[in-house]
């Protein structure tokens, strides 16, 4: 057997962990489908088909084949990245429906993940420097609250404040319809119709990061080498920036993966209050057209990031942290 | 917490009739008559919010015992017998955690119609694994102590030790994950519902913030009040898990979580996947030996 480095095992374990999880996503999702009421046929031809119709329906979508290798066309099906085509929308293929929206959503994302970190690992820096002052018993009243609260109803107070009552923001959508902006002015539209949703999607994550960081720094704080750096005359500050709060990052790291799953839901539920442009409007309309090709196809995509993001997340910890690739 | 448990079960007495009944003119302020307003049909808005509450507990009650079923049993036994038994279980328990449970949810309502029972069986099968992976942390950690030893020295069958002795010293770590576990699924049907995928038959919260949206503008109120329900429950529901916790272990259960369970436990929950896995149950300075 040729040498392997440890490093090339490492990813390749963490790659087959991740195919069990795949497969159950892609088993269960199957399951759903058989155990459904109904079929395709009767979602597309409603009551009134008559028989023949129907039973032609059934073999040119090959329903009347054996399951398994139903099974077998609908993985292979997914693999090259057919999705089907939508119940509702003429045929659409849901790949084409969900390319159209997917900016829109993962602008959304990214954005709130980038500002819940930094603020984040600020805040819960703040609380490590005193912990148990006050500024730690507020933050996490704070935090306590802020994980009570439904993203979408805070999305609704804030619209209720921010952009009715003051008329400072934008309450819908993610341009000024009755403006043609160009260049930086468009970008500058867009900025100020993603602030409220961006910052419902932040709140909620910040309470976790900022938890996260505390925790991390106060355990790392008291290890021998921050006295060092303090016997040896460093600065508070840079004790906790320098030292201390590189090592802390690794669990906040660690829950990247777990909050793209977590955000990819909030994202979901916050545009729809915000009448932003993305995969949460397409969710709800087809949730409520129960256009199954879509739901099926947005939820495998959401699943099917979340492992990905987890896996992504190991090897760049196992990247981080070498002690991690022995586990 | 003791409010949100009298209101769900004396809802009737409390807020007697039909919460879909109109009752007065619509899109009023909070008033005497109707302390949280009415709605564009004229419903009374406190009295819906009895109802949403009671609906939400009732999920959240059947969720609950349904994964606490799951997950102690799956916990227990994998961290007791551990080789390939916990392989097994701790295998799937990751996958189970893979899942994003809203999705899954939104996939069941949307093939299977909208309705409680979908929604209790679905997150009540689902809902387990945390619960499952700190019970076997805890588990692990309790077979190293004395007592288990004795308890297996004196002849009792791997049965009785996982009742007698392993299950009460895993239930207040239990209690503080069952309380992050309800207030998740409150969330989470709230969530759906405030996209139209409740049931429709039952009052919901979130149903009746998605209700308000039209109506931000004039009826500040129909948001409002059924949001601070939400807030409220989810609260209560934390602080009690907390506080049973506190009375049936004093020691530290969990390391961190029993310090402020919105924080702590929350970072418990996300942090913990990647971590080793004895570090849930980390040799605690305060636990006696």
């Amino acid at each position: 057997m040729l040498p392997v480095s440890s490093a090339v095992r490492f990813v390749l374990r963490r790659l087959v962990r991740a195919v069990p999880a795949v497969g159950t996503i892609l088993v269960l999702t199957f399951v759903l489908i058989q155990l459904a009421p109904g079929d395709a046929v009767d979602a597309l031809a409603g009551d009134g088909g008559d028989q023949a119709t129907n039973d032609y329906l059934r073999s040119y979508l090959q329903l009347d084949r054996p399951i398994w290798e139903q099974f077998a066309s609908y993985v292979g099906n997914l693999l090259r990245g057919d999705l089907g085509v939508s119940f509702v929308q003429g045929g659409t293929p849901v790949a084409e429906l969900i390319g159209e929206r997917v900016t829109a959503t993962l602008l959304l994302v990214v954005t709130a993940l980038v500002l819940s970190s930094l603020a984040g690992v600020l805040l819960g820096a703040l609380a490590a420097r005193w912990p148990y002052g006050r500024f730690d018993a507020a933050l996490s009243t704070v935090s306590l609250v802020a994980y009570a609260i439904p993203g979408f109803w805070l999305a609704q107070l804030l619209v209720l404040v921010f952009a009715i009552r003051t008329g400072w923001l934008p309450v819908q959508g993610m341009t000024d319809a009755r403006a043609e902006y160009t260049g930086l002015a468009a970008a500058a539209d867009v900025a100020r119709h993603l602030v409220l949703p961006a910052a419902v999607l932040s709140i909620s994550e910040l309470a976790l990061v900022s938890r996260v960081t505390r925790s991390g720094l106060l355990t790392e704080l008291s290890r021998d080498y921050v006295r060092t750096a303090r016997a040896k005359g460093a600065t508070e500050r840079r004790s906790i920036l320098g030292h201390a709060l590189p090592n802390a990052m690794l669990p906040v790291v660690t829950i990247i993966g777990t909050r793209l799953g977590l955000l990819l839901t909030y994202a979901v539920v916050t545009e729809t209050v915000f009448g932003w442009p993305g995969l949460g409007a397409l969710l709800l309309s087809a949730s409520q057209s129960r256009d199954r090709p879509v739901l099926l196809g947005l939820v495998l995509l959401v699943s099917v990031s979340v492992v990905l993001a987890n896996l992504v997340t190991d090897l760049v910890y196992g990247w981080i942290d070498p002690r991690a690739r022995q586990h | 917490m003791v409010v949100v448990v009298v209101v769900s079960v004396l809802v009737d007495v409390i807020a007697p009739g039909d919460p879909f009944a109109s009752s007065g003119p619509s899109l009023r302020p909070p008033t005497a008559d109707h302390l949280m307003g009415t709605d564009n049909f004229g419903r009374d808005i406190a009295r819906a919010v009895a109802h949403g509450v009671r609906t939400s507990m009732t999920i959240v009650c059947w969720v609950v015992v349904m994964s606490l079923v799951i997950g102690l049993a799956v916990g227990m036994i994998s961290g007791y017998r551990g080789g390939w038994v916990d392989d097994l279980l701790s295998r799937t328990t990751e996958v189970f955690q893979a899942i994003p449970l809203f999705f899954l949810a939104l996939l069941v309502v949307g093939f299977f119609g909208a309705g409680i029972d979908h929604l209790i069986l679905l997150l009540g099968f689902t809902s387990w694994e945390l619960l499952a992976r700190v019970v076997r942390a805890q588990t692990l950690s309790l077979r190293q102590l004395e007592f288990m030893e004795a308890a297996r020295s004196s002849g009792a069958s791997s049965a009785r030790i996982i009742v007698r002795h392993v299950l009460p010293n895993v239930l207040p770590a239990a209690v503080v994950v069952m309380a992050l576990v309800g207030s998740r699924v409150i969330l989470i049907e709230a969530a759906l519902s405030f996209i139209g995928l409740g049931d429709p038959n039952q009052v919901s919260l979130g149903y009746l913030i998605y209700s308000a949206q039209p109506f931000l503008r004039v009826a500040w109120w129909m948001s409002v009040f059924p949001g601070l329900a939400i807030v409220v429950a989810v609260l209560a529901i934390n602080l009690t898990g907390e506080l049973i916790a506190d009375v049936l272990g004093p020691r530290r259960t969990i390391s961190g979580a029993r310090t402020r369970i919105g924080g702590g436990a929350k970072g418990l929950v996300q942090a913990e996947p990647q971590l080793a896995p004895g570090t849930l149950a980390s040799p605690d300075p305060e636990r006696p030996r």
